[in-house]
């Protein structure tokens, strides 16, 4: 075996240079950071869009009872995701297709989801169903009956 | 040998502390609308009744949900026979009674209609065609 003697100094200072090559590329690929719709890394990967997907949804709220979530995601990347939350948007107001009197007072709660494992394969759209994530209390107006609510939510994955 | 060791370990711990490491991949952000759709109720059947002295005793077929489910209750309705003015049911068929059978006592003498609504919450279903006329 070989034996190279280096002194401490040459050490520490390649122990910091190690350190920080190691940081730096890892940060790089996680620090995406930006603001709107999507963001990524300088330009290698694209926001994923959601889409209406009223015609996916069902009726299943009613005052009291809960019921499920549709939505609709596409990606655009040419490299699977998954989704891992989804949240309603701070300050987000849930509206209907059912007018003023029903916007009013939908009684409808969205609970944030979290933990969630929502496969996108690349260049895909796909309606994901999020079970039980909305509630309706007795609050909700009459006019709201048949509605179709539209939730806004914040949605965060990796890619996969 | 002490050195390269701790150089090792240093990078394997910040390596550590970024799980998945450099191929982990990318972060996606997207921010948009998700949906979600309300029942509708259906339409109340149609009572009949039965007559005894002053006491009336309704009962009716159940309604649902256009998408299935039963609602919580139904509301129950008198008018007059002859003028279709609607009435003040009696207190044991007022509110949102959850049977399908309803006895209003001392109800005046006179023809009355009874009509059944589905009822949840604040949500009503399309009221029911008028009983037969009742003569109390």
């Amino acid at each position: 075996m070989i034996t190279i003697r280096i002194s401490r100094k040459v050490f520490v200072a390649f122990a910091a240079v190690v350190a920080l090559v190691a940081t730096g590329v890892i940060v790089a690929a996680w620090s995406t950071t930006g603001s709107g719709n999507g963001y990524a890394k300088a330009g290698t990967a694209s926001a994923l869009t959601i889409g209406d997907a009223s015609a996916a949804t069902v009726g299943d709220l009613y005052p009291g009872g809960s019921g499920a979530v549709k939505l609709k995601v596409t990606n655009p990347n040419p490299f699977a995701v998954r989704i891992t939350t989804v949240a309603k948007q701070t300050g987000g107001v849930i509206t209907s297709d059912k007018g003023a009197a029903c916007n009013a007072s939908t009684g409808v709660t969205f609970t944030d989801q979290t933990g969630l494992a929502l496969d996108l394969a690349a260049g895909a759209t796909t309606t994901f169903s999020l079970a039980n994530a909305v509630s309706m209390s007795n609050a909700s107006d009459n006019t709201c009956q048949g509605a179709i609510f539209t939730i806004p939510v914040d949605v965060t994955g990796a890619s996969n | 040998m002490r050195w390269f060791a701790l150089t090792v370990a240093i990078a394997a711990a910040v390596a550590a502390g970024f799980p998945g490491g450099a191929a982990a991949g990318w972060r996606v952000l997207a921010s948009g609308g998700a949906q979600a759709k309300a029942k509708t109720l259906g339409s109340g059947n149609r009572p009949s009744g039965t007559v005894s002295g002053h006491r009336v005793t309704l009962t009716w077929a159940a309604s649902s949900y256009a998408e299935g489910g039963a609602p919580a209750g139904y509301v129950v309705r008198r008018f007059d026979a002859g003028t279709g003015v609607e009435q003040v049911v009696g207190a044991s068929c007022a509110g949102i009674i959850n049977a399908l059978t309803c006895q209003e006592s001392s109800v005046p003498k006179g023809s009355w209609q009874y009509s059944i609504t589905p009822a949840t919450a604040n949500w009503r279903g399309p009221q029911s065609v008028r009983s037969l006329t009742i003569v109390v």
